[in-house]
């Protein structure tokens, strides 16, 4: 898997997966990729998945557990570009109630600029 | 000479040869070749009940974990999902989901797991029970979700 970062604007990361998201060394790139992100202090990301080929329940688990990550460090996640495929297994595991889902990552980077950021507790 | 049942589609009878047998009279050995459905053809018939991929027909597995946290004992049970066939948008035909669910704090999910066989699709729920932590009394939500 691919992942391409973007900083939209100062304070919001676009993270473009490419390839799958799958148990194992897809799912360490991910948890990696968020570790980073923490450590430079970017809270307010946005998951491109448009070109996400592949999802299973471990990076599923990866993803919310990145949401509860950026939640805790007074941050957000939000999804974009998600497929038919994709957007089954969000709704299948309820998770599409709390991960908010835009068409395209500019609108869900967008979201983000409407919102100021929420300090840390 | 053996005879192959008509309820076994000739299609999917597997010709596979089976073992030698040794003659008692000439002492040769003589190679059988035994027709085999493949167990699940015998036991797959529910599937024919199913017209269009949109009715989701399924055959129901059901499973319980039990889930150590904080001195106390957390009862899951799973269900597999076998679809007839896999549903629209989707390339696995084994959905499992769980009747509880976990991580309820900070993002309550509700534990699934998919894949091409009960093996995998129990398997991946179950890794997601162990995930996350249960956090709370189960939702009249979760027990009345019937979703897959």
């Amino acid at each position: 898997m691919q992942i391409v970062k973007k900083e939209f604007k100062p304070g919001i990361i676009i993270l473009a997966l490419t390839g799958p998201l799958q148990i194992g060394v897809e799912c360490k790139q991910l948890e990696l990729a968020f570790d980073q992100l923490l450590r430079d202090g970017h809270t307010r990301v946005v998951l491109d998945l448009s070109k996400l080929t592949r999802l299973d329940s471990c990076g599923l688990g990866k993803i919310v557990n990145c949401f509860s990550r950026l939640k805790t460090a007074g941050g957000a996640l939000c999804l974009a570009g998600t497929t038919g495929m994709i957007d089954g297994v969000l709704k299948l595991a309820h998770a599409d109630r709390f991960l908010k889902v835009f068409p395209t990552s500019r609108e869900a980077a967008e979201s983000f600029s409407d919102q100021p950021q929420t300090p840390s507790s | 000479m053996l005879s192959v049942p008509h309820a076994i589609p000739f299609h999917r009878v597997d010709l596979r040869p089976a073992r030698s047998l040794r003659c008692a009279c000439s002492e040769r050995w003589i190679s059988l070749c035994v027709a085999v459905p493949p167990a699940e053809d015998l036991l797959s018939d529910w599937k024919f009940a199913q017209k269009d991929v949109s009715e989701e027909l399924a055959l129901l597995h059901s499973y319980s974990m039990k889930k150590h946290q904080n001195n106390s004992d957390v009862c899951f049970v799973i269900t597999v999902k076998e679809f007839a066939a896999p549903p629209p948008g989707q390339y696995a035909r084994f959905f499992a989901q769980a009747d509880k669910y976990v991580n309820q704090k900070t993002a309550p999910l509700l534990p699934t797991g998919w894949g091409n066989s009960i093996l995998d699709a129990l398997c991946a729920c179950a890794r997601m029970i162990r995930e996350f932590p249960y956090e709370g009394q189960e939702t009249r939500e979760a027990k009345d979700s019937s979703e897959i």
